[in-house]
């Protein structure tokens, strides 16, 4: 059976804190989590290169907000691999209908599918940063947060609302 | 001759004024003890309550939209030290208070204009998201961490707010980490 940090929690019995698990499970429930956000990081990285490409979002913030997330990934593969793991997640190639709709909509329709997938990112690192305990780790994972927050801003202005709507995030 | 703002001089002044706030108060007789997050809490709500101050003092300087702009950060700053000091005393710790705001204005460099402001103000926040990633680090249980993560969050949120009002790049890099 794959291991999942459902599986492991559940094995483990739920909710019992990660900390009680054994090294190889934790190790293995990290790489998980982090393969999880790069996933998130791919699909956010796809929907600026299609921005880009389409024109639907000025193109410089499109590639600046694409690049941003590509470095995360790579950056989260890195720390994946250095733990045992393999690549994961490539690159998203199929657009989802979501994101088709977002993109026929233009540059304010975008942005607010932008926002959306952004905040799932942020309430995803935050589940990660709840469960993972290794401190090199946690300031990495805070520091991509703090760019999503940044991305929040950027996309806010582009959808024409307030650039800081939250005191905090999500 | 008047001082100029620089970077390296407003990060010293913030650094100055989070050593010297609270440092009056006297230590707690009981309450948590070493490891329960207090300590870490109370040190980056002093610097919470020093950003108030340097907001309050950078927003008479600039006009509007940026004016109106600022004042929002200050007001999500405010929320930050609320919810800080509900965290700390949920711990069973006393929060630092803040200092009156003429003590804090004594120690900041001169502001003559809004460019002075803004400088400053960029130098606070990216003090704060460093202060808030470092907590994380060192913060025991998740529901702490969670909460330094989402603090440097919006830190980060307002270093590109105030970086675009001085008209640079509003987030130049992939990893936020307050050491631009």
């Amino acid at each position: 059976m794959r291991l999942t940090r459902r599986t492991a929690l559940a094995a483990a019995g739920a909710p019992l804190a990660l900390s009680a698990l054994t090294p190889a499970v934790r190790a293995a429930s990290t790489r998980t989590t982090l393969s999880e956000l790069i996933a998130l990081e791919r699909r956010l990285e796809s929907a600026y290169e299609a921005a880009a490409r389409r024109g639907t979002l000025d193109h410089g913030l499109a590639e600046l907000l694409r690049d941003h997330e590509g470095e995360h990934a790579e950056g989260l593969s890195r720390a994946v691999r250095a733990r045992g793991g393999g690549d994961a997640s490539p690159r998203a190639t199929v657009p989802s209908p979501a994101l088709n709709r977002a993109l026929a909509g233009g540059s304010r329709a975008f942005a607010r599918h932008a926002i959306e997938l952004e905040n799932q990112a942020v309430v995803a690192y935050l589940a990660a940063i709840e469960t993972i305990r290794e401190p090199a780790l946690l300031q990495p994972l805070g520091s991509i947060m703090a760019s999503e927050g940044q991305h929040l801003v950027l996309l806010r202005e582009a959808a024409g609302i307030e650039p800081l709507s939250r005191s905090f995030e999500p | 001759m008047p001082v100029r703002v620089t970077r390296r001089g407003a990060l010293l002044v913030a650094a100055a004024t989070l050593s010297a706030c609270g440092s009056e108060d006297p230590p707690p007789a009981s309450g948590p003890g070493p490891g329960s997050g207090v300590g870490v809490l109370n040190s980056v709500l002093a610097l919470e309550h020093a950003s108030l101050a340097a907001y309050a003092a950078a927003e008479t300087l600039l006009r509007a939209p940026g004016r109106a702009r600022l004042a929002v950060v200050a007001e999500q700053e405010r929320d930050h030290v609320r919810r800080l000091s509900g965290l700390i005393s949920d711990l069973g710790g006393r929060p630092v208070r803040g200092r009156p705001a003429g003590e804090y204005e004594r120690s900041f460099p001169r502001l003559r204009d809004a460019s002075d402001a803004l400088l400053l103000a960029e130098d606070i926040e990216e003090r704060q998201v460093r202060a808030h990633l470092d907590a994380l680090s060192t913060l025991p249980g998740a529901e702490l961490r969670r909460a330094a993560a989402g603090l440097a969050t919006s830190e980060g949120e307002h270093l590109a707010v105030v970086r675009r009002l001085r008209g640079v790049a509003p987030a130049p890099q992939p990893f936020v980490t307050g050491t631009s």
